[in-house]
Formats: structure tokens, sequence, C-alpha cells
């Protein structure tokens, strides 16, 4: 199954735990970077790599999931699925795995604000959950993964 | 993205705070959910609650029902005053 989910870039960090690119090094030098870091019990030192995720939404609680670049060849494959301008795909290798992404979809459906009139689309539109309406803009994962935790720490 | 260690969730634009001209940054793993908290001129504040055993760290001493009280609040207001498009989302990778 391939799904044009957003985009990911990789920030190299060099061996001495600077980064090459200025932007992640602005990260690594903020206090409060190394405050959530120190947090959770993590070393600077011990980090090799950081990227810059978006699209999150879809790779929470998919870590068997792979994300794949798009190159020629798989785009030709996308389109010829119908599916154009997608920048990332993911590759699911089994019906577990479909299972997942479509449980983790309806969590995150069942979390939307207008609840109710995302159901009543899905109903006119005879559908079981549309990828579309679950708008997975590109930096809205941050927000989903921010609401989950506060959720985790309030059921507690 | 599989060996992530850690996930973290903050502006993209440094320069761009809270309404009341604060900041913070949300980091999780396995094992903890942290959220940083900056008012200018102050000392940050460090909330790390640990997700196995319920307890609260606050600037690294124990915290109480109160503390968790704030880190939520601290979140919920972190949230209301972010838009997705203010948001990245740093994933952090282990070296080896």
């Amino acid at each position: 199954m391939f799904s044009g989910v957003g985009n990911s870039s990789h920030r190299p960090v060099g061996p001495q735990g600077s980064p090459s690119d200025p932007s992640v090094g602005k990260h690594l030098k903020s206090e409060g970077f190394s405050n959530v870091l120190q947090g959770l019990g993590i070393n600077p030192k011990d980090i090799s790599s950081i990227s810059q995720l978006r699209g999150m939404a879809l790779e929470m609680n998919l870590g068997e999931a792979q994300y794949i670049q798009l190159n020629q060849q798989t785009a030709e494959t996308l389109k010829s699925m119908g599916i154009q301008n997608a920048t990332l795909a993911m590759v699911l290798s089994g019906n577990d795995e479909v299972d997942r992404l479509k449980k983790r979809l309806k969590e995150i459906r069942e979390s939307m604000i207008n609840k109710e009139d995302m159901q009543a689309l899905f109903g006119l539109l005879d559908l079981e959950f549309d990828p579309e309406a679950l708008a997975f803009k590109d930096s809205e994962g941050g927000i989903l993964l921010v609401r989950s935790g506060l959720e985790e720490i309030a059921e507690d | 993205m599989s060996n992530s260690i850690a996930k973290i969730v903050q502006f993209s634009d440094d320069t761009k705070t809270l309404p009341d001209g604060s900041k913070v940054i949300y980091a999780e793993n396995e094992e903890k959910i942290v959220l940083y908290h900056k008012i200018p001129f102050e000392p940050g504040v460090n909330y790390v609650y640990d997700r196995k055993s319920g307890s609260i760290l606050v600037n690294a001493k124990p915290g109480d029902m109160s503390d968790k009280k704030n880190m939520l609040q601290l979140g919920t207001y972190f949230l209301e005053n972010s838009k997705e498009d203010d948001l990245v989302t740093l994933d952090v990778h282990p070296k080896g």
C-alpha cells in the first residue's frame, strides 16, 4: 500500500555531535532543547542525527511501516495508482500493518473536534475513512503528539 | 525512523512565543514525557512525567499532583496557542 503522507528531511550531525546543518545546531545549542534531552535522560553526545519530521500522524504507532523517498520509478508507480504529487510514500507489507493504519486513522478521526460533521461527511461519501478528509497536513503531527501525551498524563 | 530515541515538538520559529511571552518545548520517548517552560528573565522549569510509574519531577525534584496539574495546564495552553504550521517535530536518532 502506498500513501502520499507528507515530507521529511534528514539532518545529519557530525561525528563530534556538531550538526552539519546550522538549523539543527541551533536546536542543540538551545537551553530548552538541552533541558528536555536531560529530562529524557539522553546525552547529546549519544545523538547521531536529528530528522525534521512531517506527516507524523501516520508515523505514530506504525513502527513497522517503511517510508521511502520518491524517485522517478516509484512516482510512476504511484501515478498509475491515481496518486499524484506525493513527496513521500509509505510502504506497508501486510494486512496487519494495514489494520494498524486503519486503527490509527480511526483514532485520529475520533479525536477531531468536529467529529459529527466529519462522520456525516464520511457517511455521505460512503467511506469507512477518508484520508483527504483526515487532513494530514505536514506539521499537524506535532499537535497530535502533544495532545496524546497530555491525555496520557490526565488519565493517570 | 525506526531507531528514534525521542521526539521533540517546538515552535519552528525561534522568535515565536506564547501570548504570555513564554516558550514551551514538548518531548517524549518510551519512558518519559517532558515539558519545558521558559518565562523571560526567569529560570526554566522542566516537568518530567514517568510514563510507567506516573510520577513527576520538577527541575529534577519530586513533584506532586499540583505539579502534574500545572504540567497539564501548561501543555493545554501550549496546544491552544499553537497552530499546526507553527510547530516542528524533531526525531532524535542515536549513534551506532
